[in-house]
């Protein structure tokens, strides 16, 4: 034993700087797949945790107040799964949040009364105001922290053209809703303030009912269950949730961020496999004399194997466990950024389990693989290793005559130089093509997110126009040819969202004059309905009703029904696949003749939405009930996820010229080392210090640029599936990413460039290999 | 010129105070005991390595002031070396270690290679041979392409250390024929030998000790057998007590 530790140290010292930059890329490796497994491992138990702690109901259900009744609660009380009901009065309005974010953001808010006493969705107080505030709301973290509404400042909500002003006074820890893509979210007023404006819009109250339902239930049959037993007591739901639908989407980006990295660490820790055995094989090849000299002495395979494979494993062993414990430092960034979109603080706390398992992970991956790539060393018979038997096996052929192959003598050299380092060709290949997964992916990314965001925001939002005009003329007709001839205007649409129920279930109908106009076509199977009596429905009420393209369903809109034919699929993610399209020639059958009043304007490229505005509201002012820059919500909202990419694709480029400088610093110190005679040799004939250095650096290069551009076209056939299974964690059934050949391949070509610079950089020591130190050896 | 090598805190000078001329179209041997500083010397004249101080002139160029770059190109126009341990480059054929040279200095292919099988007919190296690798030629073979390598540029002077040191007395005699033809047709020599056969090839034995020239000795033109120039050689050497 101590015998091979002594062995063991010898095979640390002389690979020493080789085996350190192994265990960089594995302290890169360990501390993302540490980030992955912390994230993995326990911010889906603190959700649940908070869940638990703020007593949240599994079902919300909001009916308006006048229409609950005693009977209706006994009833729902009385489900078998249900265990416990609260109900929460709220004044339910349709409200605009001035300057969220910086614009204006409309959604359904429920004002909720702050001093009414809770047991299910408890709130916890984070922050409050010292002192009394005038107009006090209690918003919660959410709205507090994305919106951009700390304590003490003001909120203005805007219902029906009317302003409300109120002032922070405190910020909540609530469990009940979504985040912002989610169309409905609470906000809390004193009872002086819920008063006075249960006061300005009677009749606008409503009750929540909070369903807490057994371990177990299928929470989706009960609500279709209480939707029933509402409608039986003549009351219409107006919203209802479930604790899994908010729970997806609030975690969605913490979701596809746990498994982009994780996917990452996957990437970098097969870099590593690659890396720990070129440099084994390298090894016992540079040793094998000492090998055979070894086993001479009386050496066993095994303990000259276990010693070469110590020092890898010490060192994974110690760079895993340092690398997860700088992970440490850089989650609370990571979980900022997380926790402001999932709307509640977690705080990670060490996790010890997450931590043994990324260092028992990569230790024993190092084991298994160092073992496999020293395993040849059984074979290796003593006396063959010392008289170099084993050796030119791989040289037997002048490949690239000089004579015979043009170009010029440093090109062909380069070439011969490729041909005979086979095993680092290899390594330098797999690299290189699994970096460039990342390349491609982080390519894509720039172009469907920050070149051509639609591609990106179509794909998660529902249609988006450039500003959406509610009007009160009830010749909306007339409107519409109006604003269609002002300048700048491209196009102008009649399009509504209402909510109609589709069989028993609750969905949100887009009503199109013309679906083929629209900007964003989503649907993924079919077509968009055309005539009077087609639908398209959503995926989720697809899924829930049973039913799909050809069938007829029922479509309920204030007490009156009507059938539909199934045209299409359509997919929302907004609504969680909750949604319907109709014609407006369908709904105003539906709903005799009612007036729909929301115009969708699309504007030419080269117009300002909130210049157009301006000039709509100074030619059709009193008919106009409120103009919203729907361009603008829409580019604050792909600010974050351009800003989500732009780190993303940092990251991507920090870490690959990380990698690729570790692993080139590895292939050419193997490389001077070897070849320190032959350099020499090269500078005694006549070849400059440049000369050499060039030749190194482009001898990789072949291969450089093979794995690359390889990788970055195979990336044209394997992105759109990776975007699929993206997407589908999101419930996206189709997106609108596109692969430009154009963009991949110019992200391939900086990592080319970068891996050239690093090349030469690393390469110069061959500028110090004196030709005169030949005369030494 | 001078030079001295510094190991630890020691200064230990190697030559001293050297004054040396060496004439176009000699064959120049250089000899001397063990660490006399004779390889110093001829990688110092070739510009390999640099003196401490003094100067090198080569044709009225000084090339002490060269920097790195501009020295590996005056060896690749100026310079031709054969080495003991001859280091061809194992992983190409002999021919493409010739072209590695031959073709550093420009000109056109064609011509070089044709220049290149030329010379390696004239070392009596046929093609069979000049295909195949270091690896699989006798120790004379690549001696003997190690002097077309070196040669194939028409340097002004071949440098040559103990060319035959690690060669068997017939690998040795056909190498050292070799460079009594090259001489012979004006190409200028340079070469250091421990060995009193190598020596009788030269024209002129420069003697070193203590990094000084102690003795010379002008032998004239080479011819076989030549019991004049083998007695005056053996004086020579029984004179400089080696
Ligand atoms: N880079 C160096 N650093 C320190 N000392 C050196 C260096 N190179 C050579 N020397 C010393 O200079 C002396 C002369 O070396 P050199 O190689 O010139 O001897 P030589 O005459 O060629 O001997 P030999 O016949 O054994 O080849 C030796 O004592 C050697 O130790
Ligand atoms: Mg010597």
């Amino acid at each position: 034993m101590k015998q091979i530790i002594h062995l063991s140290h010898y095979f640390f010292k002389k690979d020493k700087k080789q085996i350190l930059s192994f265990g960089f890329i594995l302290l890169i490796t360990s501390l993302i797949l540490h980030l992955a497994t912390v994230l993995a491992l326990r911010i889906d138990p603190a959700y649940d945790r908070q869940s638990d702690e703020l007593h949240s109901a599994d079902i919300d259900i909001v009916l308006p107040k006048y229409t609950d009744s005693d009977e209706l609660s006994d009833a729902v009380c009385g489900h078998s799964t249900v265990q416990q009901l609260e109900k929460q009065r709220a004044i339910l309005q349709k409200a605009v949040m001035k300057d969220f974010r910086g614009t204006d953001f409309e959604l359904n808010i429920l004002f909720y009364n702050w001093d009414d006493s809770r047991s299910l969705h408890q709130l916890s107080c984070l922050e409050r105001s010292e002192e009394a505030v005038t107009n006090p709301v209690y918003l919660p973290l959410y709205i507090s922290e994305f919106g951009e509404y700390p304590l003490n400042e003001k909120i203005t909500f805007s219902i029906d053209g009317r302003e409300f002003t109120f002032t922070v006074a405190g910020v909540v820890q609530e469990m009940h809703y979504g985040n912002a893509s989610a169309e409905i979210m609470g906000v809390f007023l004193p009872d002086e303030g819920y008063r006075h404006l249960a006061q300005e819009f009677p009749g606008s109250e409503v009750i929540n009912y909070a369903v807490r339902t057994a371990e177990g239930a299928d929470v989706q049959n009960v609500l279709a269950d209480l939707r029933q037993t509402a409608e039986e007591h003549h009351s219409p739901v107006l919203f209802a949730l479930t604790g899994e639908a908010k729970k997806q989407s609030r975690m969605m980006v913490t979701n596809l961020l746990t498994v982009i990295l994780a996917a990452f660490a996957v990437i970098v820790l097969l870099v590593s496999i690659f890396l720990c055995q070129f440099r084994i094989k390298t090894s016992v090849a540079e040793e094998m004399v000492q090998m055979g000299v070894l086993k001479s002495l009386g050496f066993t395979s095994g303990g000259i194997i276990r010693a070469i494979v110590l020092p890898y494993t010490l060192t994974a062993l110690l760079f895993s466990a340092l690398g997860a414990s700088v992970s440490y430092a850089l989650l609370p960034y990571l979980v900022d950024v997380l926790a402001l979109q999932a709307g509640f603080r977690f705080d990670v706390p060490f996790s010890p389990a997450a931590m043994i398992l990324t260092v028992a992970l990569l230790t024993g991956v190092t084991l298994v693989f160092t073992r496999l790539a020293a395993g040849k060393l059984r074979r290796l018979q003593p006396i063959a290793a010392i008289r170099g038997l084993t050796e030119g096996k791989d040289m037997k052929k002048n490949r690239f005559a000089i004579a015979r192959t043009p170009g010029s003598v440093n090109g062909v050299l380069m070439l011969k130089q490729m041909a005979a380092s086979s095993r680092q060709n290899v390594l330098l290949f797999a690299v290189l093509f699994v970096m460039t997964i990342l390349i491609a992916f982080s390519g894509s990314l720039f172009y469907n997110v920050i070149i051509e965001p639609d591609h990106f925001m179509n794909t998660l939002s529902d249609e988006s126009p450039d500003m959406i005009l509610q009007v009160s003329s009830s010749d909306i007709n007339s409107m519409k040819q109006i604003i269609s001839t002002l300048d700048g205007a491209k196009n102008v649409l009649s399009y509504s969202v209402l909510q109609v129920q589709v069989e028993k279930e609750n969905a949100a109908a887009f009503v199109c004059e013309d679906f083929s106009k629209t900007r964003n076509d989503c649907c993924y199977e079919g077509r968009n309905p055309s005539s009077g009596r087609e639908i398209a429905i959503g995926s989720a009420l697809a899924e829930r009703l049973g039913c799909g393209i050809g069938d007829e369903v029922a479509v309920t809109c204030s007490g009156t029904s009507r059938s539909y034919r199934v045209v299409g699929l359509v997919q929302s993610i907004n609504n969680r696949g909750e949604i319907c399209e109709l014609t407006e020639e369908g709904f105003s059958a539906l709903s005799g003749g009612e007036k729909l009043h929301t115009l969708y304007v699309y504007l030419k490229n080269s117009a300002d939405a909130d210049e157009f505005i301006d000039q709509t509201e100074a030619i059709c002012g009193e008919n106009i009930v409120s103009a919203v820059n729907a361009a603008k919500k829409q580019s604050e909202a792909q600010y974050m996820y351009t800003s989500i990419v732009n780190v993303v694709i940092v990251a991507v480029f920090t870490v690959t010229v990380l990698i690729v400088l570790l692993i080139l610093y590895v292939i050419l110190r193997s490389m001077i080392i070897q070849r320190r005679q032959e350099f020499g040799v090269f500078k005694a004939i006549g070849y400059s210090g440049r000369q050499l250095v060039w030749q190194a650096a482009g001898s990789l290069m072949p291969v450089t640029i093979a794995a690359a551009l390889s990788s970055a076209l195979l990336g044209l056939m394997y992105l759109p599936a990776v975007y699929n299974v993206i997407f589908g964690m999101i419930g996206a059934m189709k997106n609108h990413m596109e692969q430009p050949v154009g963009v991949l391949l110019l992200f391939a070509a900086a990592e080319i460039v970068v891996t050239l610079l690093i090349s030469i950089l690393l390469a110069r020591p061959i500028k110090k290999i004196e030709a005169y130190s030949l005369i030494k050896e | 010129m001078k030079k001295t090598f510094r190991s630890g805190d020691a200064e230990q000078t190697i030559i001293n105070d050297l004054d040396l001329d060496i004439c176009q179209g000699d064959f120049t041997v250089i000899m001397g005991s063990s660490g006399a500083g004779k390889s110093t010397l001829l990688y110092a004249l070739s510009g390999m390595d640099k003196p401490t101080s003094g100067s090198i002139t080569f044709c009225c160029e000084d090339i002490t002031s060269y920097n790195a770059d501009k020295l590996a190109v005056f060896r690749r126009k100026h310079c031709g070396f054969v080495f003991q341990q001859i280091y061809l480059l194992d992983k190409m054929s002999l021919m493409d270690n010739a072209l590695t040279a031959g073709l550093l200095v420009g000109g056109k292919k064609k011509e070089i290679v044709r220049r290149a099988e030329a010379l390696f007919a004239k070392v009596n190296l046929p093609e069979v041979t000049w295909r195949k690798l270091p690896s699989q030629i006798s120790g004379g073979e690549a001696q003997r392409a190690g002097i077309v390598r070196a040669v194939i540029n028409r340097p002004e002077v071949l440098f040559a250390d103990e060319p035959t040191g690690a060669l068997n007395s017939h690998n040795s005699d056909a190498v050292l024929n070799v460079f009594t033809e090259l001489n012979r047709d004006g190409q200028s020599i340079i070469m250091v030998t421990h060995d009193k056969k190598s020596a009788l090839r030269g024209s002129r034995i420069i003697y070193l000790r203590d990094g000084k020239i102690f003795g010379e000795c002008d032998l004239g033109e080479y011819t076989p057998d030549n019991a004049e120039r083998t007695g005056k050689l053996n004086a020579f050497l029984t004179e400089m007590n080696w």
